[in-house]
């Protein structure tokens, strides 16, 4: 009785949440097309986990997991754990804890505009706008540990913005923001803003809770935060120094020729008047700030600077959404003032520091929590448009709701139907048919000698090989990298992964290879007396070549 | 008191756009086209093809408007052919600009905002650039900020109607992207303020009558063959590009044929986001306030076409403008999307120079700004000290972001950008025609942008012999022509060298040093005034 009822009064909310899980699992073991490293490598540690209790490298239950470069804090390997149990190891079992994180945000997003702005309307647009939102969907679908995160961190603003009327909650909100750490490298600086942000704002509000629930809820947060806070002291916080801005100054020669120009000199007056490097990271960190504003990113391109990161010809949000981002700021500068649209406002404001402090011009992942500020204000502006009610005002309700049709249209096809065949090769497409290709016929050979790379093969044959954990806990080996960049495994069993060079390894007889078309040209690999062609791996739709798999005949 | 402070702008603005006004930076070839084609009306009544009175100036084929041509002939006449005849008029109506400006921002808001508005826009950085030269895209904005001004007056005294179209029909005799933007401003300034206009729907007509006659010769000129040349030249249909993409898009579709498919990916769609992304390419902070346009002979290094601390005085002023809207306010608002229209049309997007009237509009949004931060402070600061601090602080920020783009103007932009105007030509032209007596040809490269009308320009050749005596060349990929030889001047690509000596005996050959086949007695080198080595020349 209870549970009719409750569907009966939130008959919408169920609604959007079916569509939210349709548009989040729908084809999520095939679409996007293949697994990245990163995803093949949490969906191995949990598998080894499971089986063992330890990570690939023997570690007991690890927090903080090692990976091909760095050191990652592993929540979502361990919310992998459950999936692959009763799944089995594969990429819908891999991808489910974040398709799941995702729908979890929808729900999220509602509570927390009921609650904050106690509109009803609003939280259900905003859960139905987050629902469709690109960005959401794209990093809903696939193991992407950012979006566990900005789910965790949804959480700890809902628990947070609770706790101003019930003061318990903010234990709740401790904890959950605690957890965002644990989830995604990334986290320890999103989920400092976010902290930064509320603090400043309710500041008030907080003088009133009581100093005991106030010391309880750092000391849940601390706790939660130890390995994170001991990981800082060992090294293992992740790849900083590569990746910050401000480890890329200008090159010498570029700044002593510019300032030739003026026979100027570093020390020179004028040099630190006009042409400090400080300043030259002031202009470097704001050109980024705005390529996170700008169309290009938001509406037409998406990421170019990584395309795994949106559909391609597609921005990150919706056609529409320009129509109500342009009239959620204008409502929210009509509309009077109210703390929480100074946190959603700061937030937008403030979401893409990570990114923007980051070498990439552009980044989809590191700015991900810009996008519920976004949905936000985007509801705002729907539901100022629908409430709109006279002569020309009814047209351009109907025309934005005929245009939110169009642009869910035109995204979904970029998404299903073009990303998978477009972008295959940003997925790394080709390793699944590799191991699928050469697996059973691995024996007959000494050696198999694949192309070694940044994305990693050997993941690929522990994933899909389902390799028996206890086994490559022994042998594991991570060939570090000198430049304190991401490392690489070299050998598992009989495969050996290697730089090839045809013109020298076309003469090794009885060796299968597994390569580029560059790398093996099929030029030179046609005389059938020679080599013997077992594959050519095509890129879907496409007659390019991703891999050939050629046997160099005894 | 007031009236000194706007005086001190005005000569303020004077100085930035007269001070050198003739030798920096060096005068271009467009530029030098419009001198050149003044010159010959002058002396002969045609332009240097043999046009008589032309509407839009054939030129290298690209069909200039013609109204500045007509502008610059009184100083030419005066004061000689040269760069300063050229630039003076272009320069002057940039500071008037500048007066109109604090009029207008007076008549929508208050006196202070009006001189903080003809402050930002007398050093802004957007209106100083296209202020030095012959740009006749300047002079439109002139037009069009001088029409709106005379409509919001007229709003008072109906017999300004009349002077406002006038001034609306000048701006589309002078440049090509009003003609686009200008109907579609004058379109929501009579509908922004319909109680008024509809009161005056007489005296409005009479002057659109006479506005549309004055159109008519523009009309016949453009419909002819001259502005539709350029437009299909630089316009957004002559990229392929979104038709490309709808074909590949097509093929990662099974069903490529079925209409979902073509209705989904087709040139519509595909040239409409086209458009979208240029227009929005417009507002993207990086163009505005960081590097401004790519195109090097429209920036400054380093420099944005706003200054940095505009991107704080920009959000404000939209803030408060629309907080609270009149719909004079409104207007500036439109005026500021509609700006960039023309340019979102071409394919090279941002572009400075084709949305250029949108200097006017975002430099008043930042003045509302820098005004309603000054309020805020006001308000929030009670300690008289603290208000100075503050006071003193945005100030120095001002001003060291004004010296920072006047020392990247002055020092770096002729060097870090030598190819961005036609350095070097003039040096060339006066050593080579101190030479020519004892050549039968002089060759040079035509590696810099038409190097033949600069020859004309500098050599004064006399309009009368050119005309008859030359060919233009066919239309080159981007819809320009050039003339390859006029006299004993040759204006060809230097790539054999060795056949090229064999062709012109007892020549003297400029090229560039890449050009040049090392090893070469080389006679004289020619350095622009930025100290850029532009041409070795041989005599063969």
């Amino acid at each position: 009785m209870r549970i009719t009822k409750l569907l009966r009064d939130n008959w919408l909310l169920v609604l959007i949440l079916l569509i939210s899980a349709l548009l989040r699992l729908y084809k999520l073991g095939s679409i996007p097309p293949h697994l990245t490293p990163d995803e093949a490598s949490l969906g191995y540690n949990a598998y080894s986990i499971l089986k063992t209790g330890k990570d690939e490298y023997g570690t007991l239950l690890p927090i903080i997991f090692k990976s091909f470069g760095d050191f990652k804090p592993g929540l979502y390997i361990y919310t992998a754990v459950p999936s692959i149990a009763i799944l089995g190891l594969n990429e819908f079992s891999t991808r489910l804890p974040s398709a799941i994180a995702g729908i979890v945000a929808v729900f999220l997003i509602y509570k927390i505009i009921s609650l904050a702005l106690s509109n009803k309307k609003l939280s259900l647009v905003s859960a139905f706008f987050l629902t469709l939102s690109p960005w959401h969907i794209q990093l809903s679908r696939g193991a992407w540990e950012v979006n566990l995160s900005a789910t965790l961190t949804l959480a700890g603003v809902y628990f947070f913005i609770r706790s101003l009327k019930e003061q318990n909650s903010l234990v709740w909100s401790a904890i959950f923001f605690a957890l965002t750490m644990l989830a995604y490298q990334g986290a320890k600086l999103s989920t400092a803003i976010v902290l930064l942000i509320l603090l400043l704002i309710y500041r008030k509000h907080l003088f009133k809770i009581p100093k005991f629930t106030i010391a309880k809820s750092i000391l849940a947060g601390a706790i939660i935060l130890i390995p994170v806070v001991l990981s800082l002291f060992t090294g293992k916080a992740g790849r900083l120094g590569v990746f910050s801005v401000l480890n890329y100054p200008r090159p010498e020669q570029y700044l002593q020729d510019f300032l030739d120009q003026g026979n100027e000199k570093v020390g020179d007056a004028s040099y630190y008047l006009f042409h400090s490097e400080s300043y030259n990271f002031f202009r470097g960190i704001m050109g980024r700030f705005f390529n996170h504003f700008s169309a290009k990113f938001l509406f037409f391109t998406g990421d170019w600077s990584n395309p795994r990161h949106t559909a391609p010809n597609h921005g990150v949000l919706l056609l529409v959404d320009v129509l109500f981002l342009a009239t959620g700021f204008f409502a929210l500068i009509k509309s009077k003032a109210n703390k929480f649209y100074y946190f959603i406002l700061l937030w937008l404001v403030l979401a893409p520091l990570p990114a923007i402090l980051s070498r990439d011009q552009v980044h989809a992942v590191r700015s991900f929590n810009m996008v519920f500020p976004i949905v936000i204000i985007c509801s705002i502006g729907f539901r100022y448009i629908l409430s709109l009610s006279k002569g020309v005002k009814i047209a351009i309700a109907g025309f934005s709701v005929v245009g939110l049709v169009l642009s869910i249209v035109y995204f979904l096809d970029a998404y299903f139907i073009h990303m998978p065949v477009h972008n295959a090769k940003y997925w790394e497409y080709g390793y699944k048919q590799i191991v699928e290709t050469v697996t059973p016929i691995q024996n007959n050979y000494q050696q198999v000698k694949v192309q070694q790379s940044y994305s990693q093969p050997y993941i690929y044959f522990l994933f899909y090989q389902k390799y028996d954990p206890v086994a490559y806990q022994k042998e594991a080996r991570l060939k570090e990298s000198e430049y304190g960049d991401v490392g690489q495994v070299e050998q598992l069993d009989n495969i050996c992964f290697c730089a090839i060079d045809w013109s020298v390894n076309r003469g090794e007889k009885g060796v299968l290879f597994v390569a580029d078309p560059v790398r093996i040209p099929p030029e030179d690999s046609k005389d059938e007396n020679q080599f013997s062609v077992i594959r050519e791996i095509k890129y879907p739709k496409s007659a390019d070549t991703a891999f050939r798999v050629v046997e160099v005949k005894l | 008191m007031k009236k000194y402070l706007i005086l001190a702008v005005i000569i303020l603005a004077f100085v930035l756009r007269f001070y050198n006004l003739g030798s920096y930076p060096a005068l271009n070839a467009d530029e030098a086209a419009l001198g050149y084609n003044a010159y010959s009306l002058l002396q002969t009544g045609k332009d240097e093809h043999g046009n008589p009175w032309p509407i839009h100036f054939q030129s290298f084929n690209d069909y200039k408007p013609g109204l500045y041509v007509y502008m610059i002939m009184p100083f030419v006449g005066l004061f000689g052919l040269n760069e300063w005849s050229v630039r003076v008029p272009a320069a002057f109506l940039a500071v008037v600009t500048i007066y109109l400006v604090y009029l207008l921002v007076k008549k929508v808001g208050d006196e202070r905002t009006a001189l903080i508005a003809s402050l930002l826009l007398a050093i802004s950085p957007w209106h100083i650039h296209f202020s030095r030269g012959g740009w006749e895209t300047n002079v439109a904005t002139f037009f069009i900020t001088l029409a709106i001004l005379l409509f919001l007056k007229a709003l008072e005294k109906p017999k300004y109607y009349l002077l406002s179209l006038i001034s609306f029909v000048a701006s589309l005799y002078t440049y090509h992207s009003a003609r686009l933007v200008v109907p579609v401003i004058g379109l929501s300034l009579v509908l922004l303020n319909l109680e008024t206009t509809i009161k005056s729907v007489k005296k409005i007509s009479v002057a659109v009558i006479v506005a549309a006659i004055l159109c008519i010769p523009l009309a016949v000129s453009f419909f002819g063959n001259a502005g539709l040349s350029r437009a299909s030249g630089v316009g957004i249909l002559a990229d392929m590009g979104p038709t490309n993409l709808a074909n590949e898009q097509r093929g990662e579709h099974d069903d490529l044929n079925s209409v979902f498919v073509k209705l989904m990916h087709n040139k519509a769609v595909n040239y409409a986001l086209a458009f979208g992304k240029n227009w929005f390419s417009h507002f993207n902070g990086e163009f505005l306030f960081l590097s401004g346009d790519e195109i090097q002979r429209n920036r400054v290094p380093e420099t944005g076409q706003l200054y940095t601390f505009e991107l704080i005085t920009v959000l404000l002023g939209l803030f408060i403008l629309l907080k609270h809207s009149s719909s004079s306010k409104k207007f500036i608002l439109i005026w500021l999307l509609v700006a960039p229209l023309a340019a979102a049309l071409t394919f090279q997007s941002p572009h400075a120079l084709r949305a250029h009237n949108m200097v006017i509009p975002i430099t008043i949004i930042s003045a509302f700004g820098l005004s309603y931060a000054i309020d805020l402070l006001d308000k929030f600061l009670k300690k008289k000290f603290l208000l100075k601090l503050s006071y003193l602080f945005i100030s120095l920020i001002v001003v060291w972001s004004f010296a920072r783009y006047m020392h990247m103007y002055w020092v770096h932009m002729s060097k870090e950008y030598p190819f961005s105007s036609q350095y070097g030509i003039k040096e060339l032209v006066d050593y080579v025609n101190s030479q020519k007596g004892d050549f039968k040809h002089i060759v040079v490269t035509d590696r810099y942008d038409q190097p033949y009308i600069l020859f004309l320009f500098y050599l004064k050749y006399p309009p009368s012999e050119f005309q008859n005596n030359h060919q233009l060349s066919e239309r080159d990929q981007y819809g320009f022509s050039t003339v390859r030889e006029f006299d004993k001047y040759k204006f060809i690509s230097i790539t054999n060298w060795d056949s090229l000596r064999e062709q012109f005996r007892d020549s003297l050959i400029a090229g560039t040093d890449e050009e040049i086949y090392q090893g070469t007695n080389v006679v004289k080198r020619i350095y622009g005034s930025n100290g850029y080595m532009y041409f070795e020349i041989v005599r063969n």
